[in-house]
């Protein structure tokens, strides 16, 4: 579990939603031009899912496996503590 | 100082046929110095309200005036007062089908009406009118002439000569005055009733493509708030997005 400020938290949300909404307009050019959704990034789910977490950190109400099955909670774990915008705060 | 009316956005109901508006003005007595009082305008002065809606998606405006005449709708002065107004689409559209308050981005515009000024000549064609003080109109966004909304065009205007936005519809020789509040809203509820309900029908099958496309789903209306509430704000990505993510879930609509 990370132990961060409440600044270093708000940061993280920041960054985790502009790596969402970076790769769900990806994601949408890719359906509009004709892609399959089955093909989608699953960095997609990822980045969302990691942007919930960041935001239920507080309440420790949040459960990946709840959102998306995708995604194994060990595997979550790992992802979520290796993620480019905690990099970002802890270098 | 002068009338600044605002407008708020209070939700959208499940089914796509109802939003909920509140106008958010204020008044001076209780400590608002732009609110509705006896500097800027006295509620009991209110002529009329319009609300005009209109979709990211495409361009018509849909237009519902409210003059206290409908058993349906609150009255003038409750409105100013700061009650919630739900707008049905059958008030802007009665009788037909339609999708405007269905998820996407709308632009809301909320007109209040004071009186203006009558004795001046407005000429079809022309996009000014001279010969009066239009230093009160100028603490407006726009003049309403016959029904018809012109926007003032305040760059050019002065106390002497007041011009609009494109030129007017017909000879007249009267117009009132009209605040205008505006605000956009990101219109989710139907998507999440469909996500609701399709979690429901999916449960024991996650790994199914179907999830697939309910996740995606969830990310695009979870983007598309980012791009909302962003600074500056995308709101046709926001609204891409959203219809993007309702075409994914369309299959769960009957639920």
């Amino acid at each position: 579990m990370l132990t961060i400020t409440r600044e270093e938290r708000d940061a993280m949300v920041a960054s985790a939603e502009k790596v969402l909404m970076d790769k769900a307009w990806c994601s949408f050019l890719f359906l509009e031009k004709g892609g399959d959704v089955r093909q989608i990034d699953l960095a997609l789910s990822i980045s969302y899912c990691n942007l919930l977490a960041l935001e239920h950190y507080e309440t420790g109400e949040f459960d990946p496996a709840e959102y998306f099955n995708v995604i194994d909670p060990d595997d979550f774990a790992e992802l979520y503590s290796s993620v480019n915008t905690v990099k970002i705060i802890r270098p | 100082m002068a009338l600044k009316t605002k407008l708020n956005f209070i939700n959208q109901d499940r089914s796509g046929r109802v939003i909920t508006l509140r106008d958010g003005t204020g008044k001076e007595i209780d400590g608002v110095a732009t609110g509705y009082g006896p500097l800027n305008g006295q509620i009991t002065d209110i002529l009329c309200y319009y609300f005009v809606v209109s979709r990211m998606s495409y361009d018509d405006d849909h237009v519902l005036k409210v003059d206290g005449s409908s058993p349906r709708l609150p009255s003038k002065i409750d409105i100013a007062n700061g009650e919630s107004i739900l707008l049905t689409t059958d008030l802007f559209l009665p009788g037909e089908d339609t999708d405007i308050f269905f998820d996407g981005v709308i632009d809301l515009n909320m007109y209040v009406e004071f009186i203006g000024l009558s004795g001046v000549t407005i000429t079809k064609g022309s996009k000014v009118i001279t010969g009066s003080d239009f230093t009160n109109t100028l603490k407006g966004d726009a003049i309403i002439v016959n029904g018809i909304i012109y926007q003032i065009d305040k760059r050019e205007s002065t106390s002497a000569m007041l011009f609009i936005v494109g030129e007017f519809e017909e000879d007249f020789t009267s117009y009132n005055i009209l605040y205008r509040a505006n605000t956009k809203a990101l219109l989710t509820s139907m998507s999440e009733k469909m996500h609701d309900y399709a979690c429901d029908q999916m449960l024991g099958k996650q790994e199914t493509q179907e999830w697939m496309k309910i996740n995606t789903a969830a990310s695009y209306r979870k983007a598309a708030k980012g791009f909302f509430n962003a600074v500056p704000a995308d709101y046709n990505k926001a609204n891409k997005l959203v219809v993007a993510n309702f075409d994914l879930l369309k299959k769960y609509t009957l639920c």
